[in-house]
């Protein structure tokens, strides 16, 4: 029996239950897990010569995910990535250097099509190469920059290194950053460097790749919620939370063909709100990503999110937004290490600087995350480089089979 | 602006997505079945 009809069937659900937005609280979750069960194309609801495009998860963590498109759906896509790219009026005469991954990733087709769409010219870097991107950036002309955070600031420290002038050799004025978590700091750090607009992108593949919701320039992120409802629900009870309450994103397409989703569970973690933007958008706006449920450390029984210990590091003079936490055992306990490369002058200023700002750090991260953490200060341009999703965090307590 | 549903009334919003949430709960409900029923295919991706 296929999987909509059972499961609303086990509710004692009927489609003309389902009138208003309001009936949707009634309808089942499904999960990524749903998706694995119905591997590869279980969940499609059109037959496969209408499917026109397949994507799908790398499947580190398990069965991959598989997502398919028909052509009305590659359309969705289209608008909506369009849509991303209007919030900063991108259109012909922009060079859109686009450096996240192309191939069974999402992100790099997402905004291929985006750019397309709004007729700019595309440059489809794809991600690695580092000085030949910057090569291609500064003799292209590009004008709008899309990558990871951590590629970007990758990017900009490599150029200052080969000797370019960020604001007299480029000119980036716009940058569409998404794939992962990325701090007020961080946010500031890419400003700062390329002298850009920051418009945070925000999407997944379950629900249709990036495109979901976008930034606009008053750093709001708005929901295309006339193709995506979203919904925030607390992660124990599954029930909807009152806007402005911090809980797990999910989201209903409704305007998807081939794998249409009735309340995704994302385990992503925000709050919405549905005041009207400066920007003059009516649209929902959810605050950035706090976290992925997934993501979250649990270390002596207190929950942590990596974007806390970014937002302190961002915060203090002297360092970089590079660092790595890592976990591990001393004896029953779990002991949290964050490891941050200092600037250049700060690394230059000697021990007696260095030590200030270890204690500093430290006591900083003692205030926001109520639990004690040593730092490790480490050179700069030691710790390993990212060219896609950055990873930051090794759980050695995961080998040891002691996860918390 | 793209679309200038991103700055219609919310009343407005909020009629086309109950519209669109009840097509596409008619489609994961009742047109899965249909097309199941009738074509090779789709029976065959059921097992």
């Amino acid at each position: 029996m296929p999987f909509y009809k059972k499961r609303f069937d086990e509710l004692g659900l009927k489609p003309a239950h389902v009138k208003s937005v309001e009936d949707l609280k009634n309808l089942p979750f499904t999960t990524k897990q749903d998706l694995r069960d119905h591997y590869p194309f279980g969940l499609f609801t059109t037959p496969m010569d209408q499917v026109v495009r397949i994507h799908s998860s790398s499947g580190t963590t398990g069965k991959p995910t598989v997502v398919g498109y028909t052509a009305h759906d590659m359309g969705v896509w289209k608008e909506v990535m369009a849509r991303t790219m209007s919030m900063m009026n991108v259109g012909p005469g922009d060079v859109v250097h686009n450096a996240y991954g192309y191939g069974l990733f999402t992100g790099g087709l997402g905004f291929h099509y985006g750019a397309e769409e709004v007729g700019a010219a595309v440059v489809p870097s794809s991600g690695g190469f580092t000085k030949r991107q910057l090569l291609l950036m500064k003799d292209f002309g590009a004008t709008v920059l899309c990558s990871t955070p951590s590629f970007a600031l990758h990017l900009a420290e490599v150029a200052k290194d080969e000797g370019y002038d960020l604001k007299k050799d480029f000119k980036i004025r716009a940058g569409f950053f998404g794939a992962e978590p990325a701090s007020e700091g961080l946010r500031n750090a890419l400003r700062d460097a390329w002298g850009l607009v920051y418009i945070e992108a925000y999407g997944l593949s379950e629900i249709i790749g990036p495109g979901v919701a976008s930034g606009c320039p008053y750093g709001n992120l708005h929901v295309f919620e006339d193709h995506f409802i979203p919904e925030v629900i607390d992660t124990e009870t599954g029930e909807v939370l009152p806007d402005g309450q911090e809980g797990e994103l999910v989201f209903t397409t409704v305007t998807k063909q081939a794998l249409p989703i009735i309340r995704y569970r994302t385990k992503d973690i925000t709050v919405l709100h549905r005041e009207p933007c400066k920007c003059g958008r009516t649209i929902t706006i959810m605050e950035s990503v706090k976290g992925r449920a997934d993501d979250m450390l649990i270390v002596n029984g207190v929950n942590v999110f990596p974007s806390q210990v970014e937002h302190v590091l961002t915060k203090l003079e002297g360092i970089t937004p590079n660092y790595v936490i890592v976990l591990d055992k001393k004896g029953v306990l779990d002991k949290l290490e964050v490891w941050v490369e200092v600037d250049d002058r700060t690394f230059a200023d000697g021990i007696g600087a260095l030590e200030t700002l270890k204690t500093k750090l430290q006591q900083e991260m003692l205030n926001e995350l109520y639990i004690n953490v040593r730092v490790k200060l480490v050179e700069p341009k030691t710790l390993e480089r990212s060219m896609g999703k950055a990873k930051r965090i090794i759980d050695k307590r995961e080998a040891e089979g002691l996860k918390s | 602006m793209w679309n200038p549903i991103e700055s219609a009334p919310r009343e407005e919003l909020e009629q086309l997505q109950a519209k669109r949430l009840r097509d596409t709960v008619e489609r994961v409900y009742h047109l899965v079945l249909t097309w199941c029923r009738f074509t090779r295919k789709g029976l065959m991706s059921l097992g």
